[in-house]
């Protein structure tokens, strides 16, 4: 009885909200109005900003000059600038390329590993990254350095006699921008292993296949989803990194990201960098748009 | 039949750990058998499966596929492929991609292999589903990938578990008809893991029962439902009653006393029962007459064996009629009478009866262990 009065309650309810509602396309758009504010504060005003930004003039003191042209873009024409934007894209791909080589063994070993202990491993994998972004950074220059714990190490042991400039080189990023990004590869990369059913390999060993073939014609196809996502995680951030740059390249290596960084800190051109920002965003978005086609976005990752 | 053997299993003994999944099997599978593992779950079935395929590896004891040991074997070298109980179809691939997996692991030239490949999705009647990924097919038609992708390669033995386990109880009983037509076609020894009863005596040569790591009776599906050698086959297959009893004699004829001291004939099965054990008489329920109490009727020890109880509950079921009994004491049975003239109901609850069968219906089995002594229905 007590049910059946709070039923057609609620009933009313929905009733009167359908009819506020109206139509279903009306209560469709109402349905995603707080994303879209949250689009709007977050991502889509902030972007008009710097995009409008970047179509302004620097005044001789650094401040900012309402006179609209495109010159801040004709200026990353320079060969100078175009070099900086090409190292960028290069450098985000080793670092890609690299977390994708040291993640994938890790993340098949774990995935693999007996469910109890898979948690753990993660966990594992995690903990460094409880502490503080530069500390990690300068833990690897500790490492790196000319007198550092590796070449204390090899000199010690009598593989080298002269220490290794590691330190303030382009493979110091690419090992500091690696190992900062490893987790962003291994738990996609991890996720897509796990869910792999184990009956697919005993079903691909039961027809014939020996162990490489079934990594390749099973594990390897069936992990793609988890590839692609980790690649477009490490690739977007590594193209816009500049902290391991600053720090373990020392000065030599400049990325875009330092480009970015310098005009709106040390050079004082807002609209300069806005628009080496702008860029670095297309850009960005044609290298994802083109790795996402080529290896299938869509239907791969529903499998 | 031929006597060829296909597989044998020697003293094969299975532990996980300290538990033994397989506890010291022999067996043997013959050429072009249609043999069926059938057991509760957890009774070793699939691990016995899994040995055959080279999944796991025995402890002890040797498993011969084609008379060789096949000890040290991975999968991929057995002459034997298996349709896994989920199928495991390469989501990745289509359907033909997926049959052909197997063919190119072979590495069968492209014309041969692509023939092949027609040729049994035809024989499993998918043609035309070529291109299909498995997620865009039926349970039902993944079934038949499955079948398709391990047939193929033409193995020596094919290995089901449970293959019709996901399937809706119609489709189960249309492909069990098809999966037996489908084994007389090609003529491999299929080996094929159930639960269920009545699915292995549809469809199989012969079934080994098993419970607890253990084979306890091979035979055909007559011999195992008429001529159960222990309280646990005769109460998995099908519907039985069992009724407490006491080794009266045991020589010429096997006279046993029952819980309210009726002494009854019984044919002696080929247990070694002793004087004075005691024992339980199991008896169908199809094979129970039922007259009324009092009918004078064509009694004649030792040839048939005579109690009197009374009708608990008397359930029409169209072919037949089911009746719930009281024996007097306190031991209830179920018998089905037969509705062949549909006129037939005759006894209502309370009416006193006799409960009449042949002696040869009724097995007097060893009272094991770890059973209740109660009689079961259904």
């Amino acid at each position: 009885m007590n049910d059946m009065v709070f039923d057609s309650k609620s009933r009313l309810k929905i009733g009167r909200l359908n009819r506020v509602l109206g139509d279903p396309a009306t209560k469709g758009l109402t349905l995603i109005i707080p994303a879209v504010i949250f689009l709007l504060v977050f991502i889509i005003f902030p972007l008009i900003l710097v995009l409008f930004l970047s179509v302004l003039t620097r005044g001789n003191y650094g401040e900012i000059v309402y006179r609209l042209n495109l010159n801040n873009y004709l200026r990353l024409l320079d060969p100078l600038y175009l070099r900086i934007l090409i190292y960028s894209a290069w450098t985000a791909a080793l670092t890609t390329i690299g977390t994708l080589l040291i993640g994938y063994p890790l993340a098949y070993y774990i995935a693999r590993a007996p469910r109890r202990q898979r948690s753990f491993l993660i966990f594992l994998i995690l903990i460094p990254f409880w502490t503080n972004f530069l500390i990690r950074i300068y833990a690897w220059i500790m490492i790196l350095r000319t007198e550092g714990l590796l070449n204390s190490f090899l000199l010690a042991v009598g593989l080298i006699h002269t220490p290794l400039e590691i330190l303030y080189t382009p493979l110091a990023v690419i090992i500091g921008m690696v190992y900062e990004f490893l987790p962003f590869m291994i738990l996609p990369l991890y996720a897509s292993l796990e869910k792999i059913e184990p009956s697919l390999f005993e079903a691909a060993a039961d027809l014939g296949a020996r162990p490489w073939k079934i990594f390749f014609r099973i594990t390897l196809p069936l992990s793609l989803p988890g590839m692609i996502a980790g690649s477009i995680l490490v690739f977007i951030p590594a193209m816009g990194m500049f902290v391991v740059p600053d720090l373990m390249g020392g000065a030599k290596t400049l990325l875009v990201g330092n480009l970015i960084k310098n005009q709106f800190l040390t050079a004082r051109d807002w609209p300069f960098g806005a628009a080496a920002s702008m860029v670095l965003l297309v850009i960005t978005l044609i290298f994802t748009l083109i790795y996402t086609r080529r290896t299938g976005f869509g239907e791969e990752l529903l499998v | 039949m031929a006597d060829k053997v296909a597989i044998e299993f020697r003293q094969v003994k299975k532990l996980f750990g300290t538990i033994p999944a397989v506890d010291g099997v022999s067996l043997q599978i013959y050429e072009g058998e249609f043999f069926s593992l059938l057991g509760p779950s957890g009774c070793g079935k699939t691990t016995s499966l899994r040995l055959i395929a080279g999944f796991e590896t025995p402890t002890g004891g040797q498993i011969l596929i084609d008379n060789q040991p096949q000890q040290d074997l991975p999968p991929h070298k057995r002459l034997v492929n298996t349709v896994f109980q989920n199928y495991a179809l390469f989501p990745h691939m289509t359907v033909f991609q997926n049959v052909a997996f197997g063919l190119e692991m072979e590495r069968v030239p492209a014309e041969m292999k692509n023939q092949r490949v027609r040729t049994i999705l035809d024989l499993v009647r998918l043609p035309g589903m070529e291109d299909r990924r498995p997620r865009q097919l039926s349970g039902g038609q993944q079934q038949r990938v499955a079948l398709a992708r391990a047939l193929v390669k033409h193995p020596k033995v094919l290995l089901l578990d449970e293959p019709l386990g996901a399937l809706d109880l119609k489709l189960r009983k249309a492909m069990q008809v098809e999966l037996k037509t489908l084994q007389l076609q090609v003529g491999i020894t299929f080996v094929y893991v159930t639960h269920d009863q009545e699915e292995a005596l549809t469809m199989s040569d012969r079934i080994a029962v098993m419970n607890e790591g253990r084979v306890l009776q091979v035979g055909t599906p007559q011999e195992i439902y008429e001529n159960p050698n222990s309280r646990f086959v005769a109460d998995f297959i099908g519907e039985t009653n069992f009724i407490p009893a006491r080794v009266e004699q045991t020589d010429p004829h096997l006279i046993i006393s029952t819980v309210n001291g009726e002494l009854l004939t019984a044919e002696r099965d080929n247990q070694s029962l002793q004087q004075g054990e005691n024992a339980i008489l199991s008896i169908r329920p199809e094979k129970i007459q039922l007259a009324p109490a009092d009918e004078t009727v064509s009694f004649e020890p030792p040839g048939q064996s005579r109690l009197m109880g009374q009708v608990i509950q008397a359930v029409y079921l169209g072919t037949d009629t089911r009746y719930l009994i009281d024996l007097s004491g306190g031991i209830q049975i179920t018998a089905r009478l037969q509705n062949i003239n549909g006129t037939e109901t005759r006894f209502r609850p309370g009416d006193a009866v006799q409960v009449l069968w042949d002696a040869h219906h009724a097995r007097v089995l060893r009272e094991e262990s770890g059973f209740p002594g109660k009689s079961i229905i259904e």
